[in-house]
């Protein structure tokens, strides 16, 4: 999963870190120069010619090393080509002098950054996310003794990207270990000559390209007491910034995790539109409700195939190793699908439907709710509304899944995973009106019973698509027998992995209706005398 | 975290040109490698342009009052570190003599190290005494450089025999001929006998050469400024033939 941190820092200002290099988004090459010269006149320093370079940064899919708080850039063009593993905040870790493009962390050579990349990837790739080419001059700062001190460098970059280019002039302060003094003397100085203030980490990251999808930034703020269409209203534009801030990355498909967040979002919308009634006019909801409905549905068969291209190196794990070049077409062939969803996408969210949809939510939102209502639950305590809905599902599942044993039909187990679902939705709603902790072991145990449900259904989704992907391949002749023939034993494999995750169902249901579980979700949403707080 | 210890008895037999020039090598490759510079005179900090002085002295880092990281500059390659020296390690033995638990208290320096370092070289004071023998004990690997001439051979059987006492504690011993110069019988002589010395020596011969001498002047390891010479070859293949028997 990929680390969800908080708001970017504010850009620029703030106390920097002496220890770290302090990077300087710059409006023009010009003011770099400038730069140059305020220091060289001030500090003894050996300067380098400018040199043609370029630096591509790479990670995982699901953007391992990002979540770990590193940067992997392959450096060429001055001196040789080296791999840099930095922290975010610019901190060198290691560095492996090598001209091939890193891939597999067992293609580089035997050795502790081997090593240590390994035990951070594991078995994935790394991809290449980011190219910067460019020019770059650097100079080292000296002591009395003609030691470097401070590596300074200002580089100008062209970030080829979405058929653009842009250009950007980025300066760097570097001390070498030990002598931090120097380098806050020299930040120091650009900030009182230039006025220049050194970026935060996350506007660097930004600034490359390198943003990791956004979960949420932070939480709607509900109170108890609140109105429930205000709270309501709260909840829904928290969402709607999560949807528009995964929105760029979606469009461009940089990495599947954008769209995974913007779907979440989406489906967290339409539950709430769908649970909460009597809050807002019937008519505004199912307005929104329908088009919310369209943009999931527009957006769901690129999920799918992200899923199953995501369990590619997986389904190829599992086969012997001769075998594995069979699945090649398969990947082919779903590759050219995701290639024609990704454009659906683009148009959807280029399309003015799309436009005037997010403009008139966001419009409704911010509309403060009337003062007096004749909906019946607009104006009742959140938290009152909170409580009831989620302890009638939380009760209808119980029952539910009383009722199912290991012969049950498929459907009722379908029936039963929508209803957790909705009852996570609902609970993830309002997490905030309730104690953290208890909240917390209350949707553990719920996600728990999910899982088994969601693996249940995940495996049946699978074989579905395998088997679409093998008759859709054998229509356009595609597919040569062997990779028919492989995909036949996925669909087996899978349908075994179905069949174990089946027998295990009835204990996790039993497991959800344990005592102790009960006996929370009672204390925290049946409706009794006792005010809590939130 | 490896701990490869450069030490002689000897002096002047290019013990901390070793020191320096496989420490680079091995930074150059991708470990992130510190040198420690236990040695008075200071040379590898003077080869790395870095004061020799550690605020507080030598006792300070030994009793516990500082950590060692604080003390640590980068050098001017990246992946390289350097501990300076600092003049009080000229009474090394009595301060670790003094020091409760010196191993225990070594050890745990060393252990702060662990999450920085790959491999951390001790370029050692030319001396056998309490420090030495607690560096013995911590040591993975101990490389000595020995001279081809019979003075050399003989101070390396009293080394042997020195670790002889310490049984299973000891480090792997990998004697290698240094400062090896072709025009002198002698050299060539001991250089061919397979039993010349106590224990067999690695492969590697580094050269007499006034490619080494000029690192003074320099002030940088040999590849820096004579990446092709006979030397930095030499010295990048014993690199990797310590590399190989520590794993």
């Amino acid at each position: 999963m990929i680390a969800h941190r908080g708001e970017p820092a504010h850009d620029g200002g703030g106390e920097a870190d002496p220890d770290v290099e302090q990077r300087y988004a710059l409006a023009e090459p010009k003011v770099g120069e400038r730069a140059f010269e305020v220091l060289h006149a001030a500090l003894r320093m050996r300067v380098t010619a400018s040199a043609r370079v370029s630096r591509t940064y790479y990670d995982t899919f699901d953007r391992r090393l990002a979540a770990a708080g590193s940067l992997l850039v392959h450096a060429r063009g001055d001196g040789e080509p080296v791999l840099r593993w930095e922290s975010i905040d610019g901190r060198l870790e290691r560095r492996l002098p090598t001209s091939g493009k890193p891939g597999l962390a067992t293609d580089l050579p035997a050795g502790p950054f081997r090593d240590a990349l390994e035990a951070r990837i594991d078995v994935r790739r790394v991809l290449p996310l980011t190219e910067l080419k460019g020019t770059a001059r650097t100079a080292n700062v000296l002591d009395t003794r003609g030691k470097t001190t401070v590596r300074v460098s200002l580089e100008n970059w062209r970030l080829a990207g979405n058929g653009t280019q842009k250009k950007l002039t980025l300066l760097r302060i570097a001390p070498v270990k030990g002598y931090a003094r120097e380098a806050m003397k020299i930040a120091a100085l650009l900030r009182e000559e230039l006025g220049l203030t050194p970026m935060s980490a996350d506007a660097h990251q930004a600034m490359l390209g390198l943003a990791t999808p956004r979960k949420s930034s932070s939480g709607p703020r509900l109170r108890a007491g609140m109105r429930s269409d205000e709270a309501a209203k709260r909840v829904y534009s928290h969402l709607l910034d999560v949807i528009v801030a995964n929105e760029e990355g979606t469009r461009a498909r940089t990495d599947p995790e954008f769209l995974h967040q913007y779907r979440v979002a989406i489906r967290r919308t339409r539950a709430g539109l769908a649970r909460l009634k009597g809050i807002f006019p019937v008519r505004t909801v199912e307005r929104f409700k329908r088009e919310f409905r369209w943009l999931g549905s527009v957006t769901s068969p690129m999920r799918d195939l992200d899923v199953h291209l995501l369990e590619l190196p997986a389904y190829t794990e599992a086969l012997p190793a001769e075998a594995h070049q069979d699945l090649e077409p398969l990947r082919e062939h779903l590759e050219a699908e995701a290639d024609a969803e990704q454009k659906r996408i683009v148009k959807a969210l280029g399309s003015a439907r799309y436009r005037k949809l997010i403009a008139d939510w966001r419009e409704f939102l911010e509309r403060p709710p009337a003062l007096r209502t004749s909906l019946p639950d607009a104006a009742r305590p959140v938290e009152e509304l909170a409580r009831a809905r989620i302890w009638k599902l939380h009760k209808r599942i119980l029952k539910r899944g009383a009722a199912i044993d290991d012969d049950t039909p498929a459907e009722a187990v379908h029936d039963l995973r929508l209803d957790c679902k909705k009852l996570r939705y609902l609970m993830e709603f309002f997490r905030e009106l309730f104690p953290a902790e208890a909240m917390q072991q209350q949707i553990k145990a719920l996600k728990r019973l999910q899982d088994v449900l969601g693996r249940f259904n995940d495996f049946e989704v699978q074989q579905g698509a395998l088997q679409d992907a093998a008759e859709s391949m054998a229509e356009h002749d595609s597919a040569p027998l062997p990779t028919i023939v492989v995909m036949g034993r996925l669909i087996e494999t899978s349908r075994r992995r179905q069949d174990e995750a089946r027998a295990e169902i009835c204990g996790r249901i039993a497991a959800f209706g344990a005592p102790e579980n009960r006996a929370r979700a009672k204390q925290l949403f049946a409706a009794g005398p006792e005010v809590r707080n939130a | 975290m490896k701990i490869i210890a450069c030490y002689n008895l000897k002096g002047g037999v290019g013990k901390t040109a070793t020191t320096v020039n496989l420490a680079y090598e091995a930074a150059r490759q991708g470990a992130r490698t510190l040198i420690w510079d236990m040695d008075p005179q200071g040379a590898a900090s003077f080869y790395f342009r870095v004061k020799p002085k550690v605020k507080g002295g030598f006792v300070r880092l030994m009793r516990r009052k500082a950590s060692a990281l604080d003390a640590i500059r980068g050098t001017d390659y990246e992946g390289l570190d350097l501990l300076p020296a600092d003049f009080s390690a000229r009474h090394i033995d009595l301060i670790v003599d003094r020091t409760k638990k010196p191993k225990r208290r070594l050890r745990k320096m060393l252990r702060s190290l662990r999450k920085e370092y790959d491999v951390v070289y001790l370029d050692c004071a030319p001396s056998i005494g309490v420090a030495s023998e607690v560096l013995f004990r911590i040591a993975d690997a101990l490389v000595v450089p020995t001279i081809p001439t019979t003075l050399s051979v003989n101070t390396l059987k009293r080394i042997k025999k020195h670790l002889k006492g310490m049984n299973g504690t000891a480090p792997s011993v990998l004697p290698f001929f240094s400062m090896v110069d072709r025009r002198k019988a002698l050299h060539r002589r001991i250089c061919a006998d397979k039993d010349a010395l106590p224990i067999d020596p690695l492969r590697a011969r580094i050269p007499y050469s006034s490619v080494v001498e000029k690192m003074g002047t320099h002030r940088a390891p040999v590849p820096v400024f004579a990446a092709d010479s006979k030397p930095a070859r030499a010295y990048a293949k014993l690199g990797r033939e310590i590399a190989a028997r520590i794993g």
